[in-house]
């Protein structure tokens, strides 16, 4: 069978494309966050730490070139610790896919379609990401090429638009409560760097597996470009205030704005087009690496077959794993998801890193 | 893989074809809502009065060419109450043959009973809602604003066109109002150390029930000046000259007109074309002051005099032109100041001292927050303003007869 | 019953007697007479003829008396198949030539030999030494000259059938450019081909599909510039075709697409030369067949819709603008119909609201859903343009003013449709009119529907779906193993010279990445055009 792979450049683009949707989808991490005006400040500090946190991974999947993190971790560590922390990882993957899907869907019914069942929603966009799954990897780095430019025009085009009722003033006083509120709005969003755990599955099916840091870098920084300017365009259009106190600011922004008086008054369809092609790149993406994972886990020779099962499983998680947006939201709340993300993956990666370091030395 | 495939597809087509279409909304089902206003009666009870055109008498009068005076109305008012806005939004479906549907407001009504019980669940729930976008434009009706959206609009078929265009250009034009969209004024109100201005709507129809003697041609509704909120509520009428004085701070609307009176009881109107200002916050041990810096450069549209007086005017003499300048500035300052004094007097920080001094100090802020509405009242603001004629017209010194 | 008598026919030996049943079926008969020998009897051999051929009377034998010693021979041609001056100068030969020359002589078993070296008239002659053989060169419009006494016969080339004109190409028109397109030949096709490219690199392999109709099939490349792979793929696809006729070049394509139930064709066709032409030039392959105007390319990609011919032979600018006009015509085709739809169902708040009053004042009465009106529209259109290509040039126009101006005129005036609709339906019309080549309207055709349904059941969140599908469903198809949706997904950037816009041949240096991997490079660099080099370099010294 021939081996699938994906170029860097690819998985560079899926990468930006996912971490830029979370952006769109859940800023209020960042604005709610007690950072309030200086949100642009965590978004700043974040960057950095998520450039730190990609190169943790990437570099880390670059010495194993042939294996994904299922596989070198049950080598690291041995087959139970291995094991178990391939558990976790499996089901972050699941847990992200849902999350996301879920907000996606939460966005739809509030702004469109208040009728529509939620599974609708979701079970469409997974059926569309199982397709491509069953296609390949091959597909999904063909899809993100494809889509790569009319999402980052779409997202660009909102915040354009956004940047003309910028207002200085909603900016301001810089960093007047010290620091400390700054650090506590990072931690979520670092929290949330958790999604770059897609390269580790990736790496083995890149073309050039050792360069596979640099194009970790580079979606890693790029994404941080646009997590802080669109931190600024937020707060600087909504004003701390409100932008602390919407559910969805980065859509309400786009709602709230038009481009031409009289023929094109609603921009926001552009934000919400991105945020779906980036939320099928997002869900294909973990449903690959889940099923992918599991079918290494189990030892089974292709991961198609599991495929359609993880598919269902991810759909109904996504509807039925939250009551309401409320509890999505909680999930992002720093004294929840950044234990968990800790528990379930930074902890895991150290220890693979530090297995490593020991067997080098 | 194909037949996994083929199958998936035929799943995408059986859910199209079995799932139904939850959203839709025929256009025949619904009327567009372009002016919403809200109102309170004495018992507390919110009343939502909504203004939508009705597209089939609207194709009928075209279709005719403007011939059917006596056609149905292209428009639909109606209004109901209810404990809460959308409650009565929701009665009002109990007189609608159609859904109402607000993803088309042009423009939110207030009335000045709910201005000055407080504005709050007004902006709730227009950020809150689905439908309500914060794009619309906002105003405070001084009079009944039930009769106003009643009302023919004349130049206009459809009154919604008129009050949206009267309240969302005219108030961006002129210095003497205020208007901008929804988001601006929702911004500024969340901001601390901030209220707010709206623009002020009066109702001038004075017998709306004997429709003819109505004059034609003129809407039954004028822009006038503005109305000053402290907090939610609605303290005070701001006039011309005060909002104007708003303006030339805020720098919001640089366009007016603004009349100087030269020796002789001639009176110059200038026109502005530039307008910029600076507000610093001055601290000195623990006495605020704010510096408010005024540059403006106007051109000459107009020089007359009273009944029999020929006006001399020579701008080729720089005394001429400074006494202009001079008299400019005076007459600015004098409208800053008669804008600040109605504010202290209101006690309503529509120039956003307290949130420049928030901005600039915050842990000033921190300590004056609680009593600033009484440091806004006695707040020495030092006016300086600068004027500058750019030029004078097509003409220089006046034309005079031999 | 059938399989023991062919179970008795395969143990008999195929021959003569055979052929003279009427009860034997066609695959025997072809079997039988792939065998058939030719023999020294000329009377063999033309009974053997007529035991093949049957009553057919346009298979023509002239018996002839050949020589000094009056050797029976036999000129056998198919009427309509050849050029008769060619064949009378043959027969002149065989007749007078030989009594004039010294061949004359020659004896019954030198003949032959001696009339194939030295009398007989033609660039083209071939020896062959059975029926098939001679056959299958006299179906391609060869005389054959039989003696008796020899197990051979002689086929000459005396091809000279009645071919259409090379004209302009009907599905193909241009404004700027060659107005020739291919004809039902295909040795005019392929003559055409090497006018253009005369390089003797230009290779061309031949063969002959379809059991009866034995049309003849070629693949033509440049050999060192097309794929190694890629000609190998095609020439293995080509040679697993068995069927027993090809008589268009769509019986080939589909049996050697890569996905046959793709909507969208994978194979690209064309009726102009041109095209070919400069397909081969980057390194792709071409498909000839016997009998068909169209030639197919392979491998294609998905842009290869909105180019059309005039894009490369017309200024930059305009041809840049134009190709950008069919893409943005394309996709109106494809998405504009839904987009109304799921907008003004689902998200009326999309349209400016004047626009939205008068939408809906339009829509006052009409008795349907949106979704129904616009479907049924479309079906309307479509039925008029397909009437209007399958009616007598005539009539035609008839059809578009009746379909057209008075249904669509009174349809509104009834109030079974508003107007807005017939707009968009018009629109869209003329959109998709603007996508140069048929077949791919076609397919924009078909994908309309879907948005429609997925628009009007769940707005847009059905358009992206759709779209979302869409993309998904091209990204999978593959062109002969090349991405179909190349160079946008996957993204080759060099290749974008040539997709949305087109940049100067000067500045395309390059041949697109996938096809030409062997030799990407097909122009020199820095030829940029310059007014009078001389002056610049003076300036500069």
């Amino acid at each position: 069978m021939r081996v699938e792979r994906i170029a860097n450049r690819q998985m560079g683009f899926i990468i930006f494309m996912i971490r830029t949707t979370f952006i769109i989808a859940t800023l209020p991490v960042l604005t709610s966050g007690n950072a309030g005006q200086d949100a642009w400040a965590s978004a700043l500090l974040t960057l950095f730490v998520t450039v730190v946190i990609a190169v943790g991974i990437a570099a880390l999947g670059a010495r194993f070139p042939e294996m994904t993190v299922i596989e070198y971790s049950r080598k690291l560590l041995g087959k139970y610790l291995g094991g178990l922390i391939s558990l976790g990882f499996l089901w972050l993957f699941l847990h992200i896919a849902a999350t996301d899907s879920r907000l996606y869907a939460e966005v739809l019914v509030t702004g469109y379609l208040p009728n529509t069942p939620l599974l609708f929603i979701v079970s469409s966009m997974v059926v569309l990401a199982s397709l491509i799954v069953y296609q390949g990897i091959e597909s999904l780095g063909r899809l993100a090429d494809a889509l790569i430019f009319l999402f980052t025009a779409f997202v660009i085009a909102s915040m354009l638009v956004a940047m003309r009722r910028i207002d200085a003033a909603n900016l301001e006083p810089v960093l007047a409560r010290g620091v400390g509120p700054v650090l506590s709005g990072t931690i979520t969003p670092i929290a949330v760097g958790a999604q770059f755990i897609g390269i580790s599955m990736l790496v083995p099916v890149l073309t050039a597996p050792k360069k596979a840091v640099s194009a970790a870098i580079l979606a890693a920084l790029l994404n941080g470009v646009v997590l802080v300017l669109a931190a600024v365009t937020v707060v600087g259009t909504l004003g701390p205030e409100l932008g602390s106190r919407t559910v969805f600011p980065f859509f309400l922004m786009t709602r709230s704005l038009e481009l031409a008086p009289r023929f094109l008054e609603r921009v926001d369809v552009f934000g919400t087009i991105a945020w779906g092609f980036g939320l099928l790149i997002d869900v294909t993406l973990f449903l690959y690496c889940g099923s992918r994972g599991m079918s290494q886990l189990f030892g089974l020779r292709d991961y198609r077959p599991l495929v359609a099962p993880m598919a269902v499983v991810w759909a109904l998680l996504a509807v039925h794993g939250y009551d309401d947006v409320f509890e999505v939201l909680a999930l992002f709340r720093p004294e929840v998801i950044f234990p968990y993300i800790t528990v379930i993956m930074f902890v895991p990666f150290l220890l693979l890193w530090a297995a490593y370091l020991i067997r080098r030395l | 893989m194909p037949t996994v495939s083929r199958f998936a597809w035929a799943l995408v087509l059986c859910s199209v074809l079995l799932a139904g279409c939850w959203d839709i909304r025929e256009p025949e089902e619904l009327v567009h809502v372009q002016v919403l206003g809200f109102d309170v009666d004495e018992e507390g009870n919110y009343l939502v009065i909504a203004q939508s055109p009705m597209p089939q008498a609207a194709m009928t009068q075209s279709d005719k060419g403007g011939g059917g005076g006596g056609a149905a109305q292209p428009f639909l008012t109606q209004s109901e109450k209810g404990q809460t806005l959308s409650q009565a939004l929701q009665n009002l479906h109990r007189v609608m043959t159609r859904e109402l549907s607000l993803g088309h407001v042009r423009v939110i009504l207030l009335s000045e009973r709910l201005a000055r019980e407080g504005i709050d669940p007004v902006v709730d729930m227009v950020t809150r809602e689905r439908q309500l976008r914060l794009l619309a434009g906002i105003a405070v009706v001084e009079g009944d604003l039930d009769k106003l959206m009643r009302a023919q609009f004349p130049p206009e078929s459809i009154p919604a066109t008129g009050i949206g265009r009267m309240i969302n250009t005219f108030g961006r034009r002129m210095a003497v109002s205020t208007s901008e969209p929804l988001l601006i004024k929702v911004v500024e109100y969340l901001r601390p150390g901030q209220d707010i201005l709206l623009p002020r709507v009066r109702v001038t129809t004075a017998e709306p029930e004997s429709k003819s003697t109505e004059m034609p041609g003129t809407p039954p509704m004028d822009m006038f000046g503005s109305a000053a909120f402290c907090g939610p509520r609605l303290v005070g009428w701001m006039g011309e000259r005060e909002t104007r004085g708003w303006n030339w701070v805020k720098t919001r609307n640089r366009r007016g007109l603004l009349l100087v009176e030269l020796p002789g009881g001639c009176l110059a109107s200038l026109l502005v074309v530039t307008s910029s200002a600076t507000v610093e916050p001055v601290v000195d041990s623990r006495e605020v002051r704010m510096k408010v810096k005024v540059q403006m450069g106007v051109s000459l549209t107009e020089v007359s005099g009273p009944a029999g007086i020929v006006p001399d005017l020579n701008l080729t003499d720089e005394e001429t032109v400074l006494l202009i300048r001079r008299r400019l500035s005076e007459v600015v300052r004098n409208d800053i100041e008669m804008a600040l004094a109605k504010a202290q007097e209101l006690g309503s920080d529509v120039f956003g001292f307290g949130n420049l001094l928030y901005r600039k100090h915050p842990e000033l802020w921190a300590e004056v927050a609680g009593r600033w509405e009484d440091i806004f009242r006695r707040l020495p603001v030092e006016i300086t303003v600068e004027t500058s004629l750019c030029r004078p017209g097509f003409i220089m010194n006046t034309l005079r007869t031999r | 019953m059938r399989f023991f008598r062919n179970l008795f026919h395969r143990q008999s030996d195929p021959g003569l007697s055979e052929l003279k049943d009427d009860r034997l079926d066609i695959s025997r008969r072809e079997a039988v007479e792939k065998q058939l020998p030719l023999v020294a009897s000329l009377e063999d051999n033309l009974e053997m003829l007529r035991a093949v051929v049957g009553p057919s009377s346009d298979v023509i034998t002239r018996r002839l008396k050949v020589g000094r010693g009056r050797i029976p021979a036999a000129l056998i041609h198919i009427k309509g198949f050849v050029d008769t001056v060619l064949l009378e100068r043959i027969t002149n030969v065989l007749t007078l030539g030989l009594l004039e020359s010294p061949v004359g002589n020659a004896s019954r078993h030198t003949i032959f030999s001696e009339f194939r070296d030295r009398l007989a008239q033609s660039s083209d002659v071939m020896e062959v030494t059975n029926f098939d053989n001679m056959w299958t060169n006299l179906a391609q419009g060869h005389a054959a000259v039989l003696f008796d006494g020899t197990a051979k016969a002689l086929t000459l080339n005396t091809q000279g059938f009645a071919t259409r004109a090379v004209q302009e190409p009907a599905s193909e028109t241009v404004i700027r450019g060659p107005r020739e397109g291919f004809v039902e030949s295909i040795e005019t096709n392929v003559s055409m081909i090497r006018r253009r490219v005369r390089t003797p690199n230009l290779w061309m392999e031949q063969f002959t599909l379809g059991d009866l109709t034995r049309t003849q099939v070629a693949i033509m490349y440049i050999k060192g510039l097309a794929s190694e792979e890629l000609v190998q793929e095609v020439r293995q696809r080509v040679r697993r075709i068995k069927i027993d006729g090809i008589l268009e070049s769509g019986y080939v394509e589909e049996f050697i697409e890569d996905n046959p139930f793709s909507v969208f064709p994978t194979i690209f066709r064309t009726e102009r030369p041109d095209r070919v032409a400069s397909m081969l030039l980057e390194g792709r392959v071409a498909i000839f067949t016997q009998a068909t105007p169209f030639v197919l390319v392979v491998p294609m990609n998905f842009f290869m819709l909105t180019q059309a011919p005039d894009d490369y032979y017309e200024k930059v600018p305009i041809g840049a603008f134009l190709r950008l006009l069919r893409v943005v015509g394309f996709w109106m085709s494809v998405v504009l119909p839904g987009f109304y739809v799921a907008a003004l169902t689902f998200h009326n708040e999309l349209f400016p609201t004047d626009l939205l009053i008068s939408i809906s004042a339009s829509k006052e009465g009409v008795p349907f859903p949106v979704l129904f009106e616009v479907l049924v529209m479309e079906m309307v259109f479509e039925l008029l343009r397909e009437a209007g290509i399958r009616l007598p040039r005539a009539i035609g126009p008839a059809i578009s003013i009746v379909g057209a101006l008075v249904l669509g005129d009174a349809a509104i005036r009834a109030g079974l449709v508003s107007p807005p609709v017939v707009i968009i339906v018009a629109l869209t019309a003329i959109a998709s009119f603007t996508v140069p080549t048929f077949s791919y309207g076609i397919a924009a055709r078909l994908f309309r529907f879907v948005f429609i349904i997925f628009g009007g059941t769940f707005g847009l969140f059905g358009i992206q779906f759709a779209f979302l599908a869409v993309i998904i469903y091209l990204i999978g198809l593959r062109s002969f193993g090349y991405p179909y949706f190349a160079p946008a997904g996957p993204l080759i950037l060099s290749d974008f010279k040539d997709v949305f816009l087109r940049t100067w041949w000067w500045s395309m240096t390059k041949r697109p990445f996938l096809e030409a991997l062997r030799e990407p490079v097909r122009a020199a660099g820095g030829r940029r055009p310059r007014q009078s080099i001389e002056k610049e370099e003076k300036e500069k010294r």
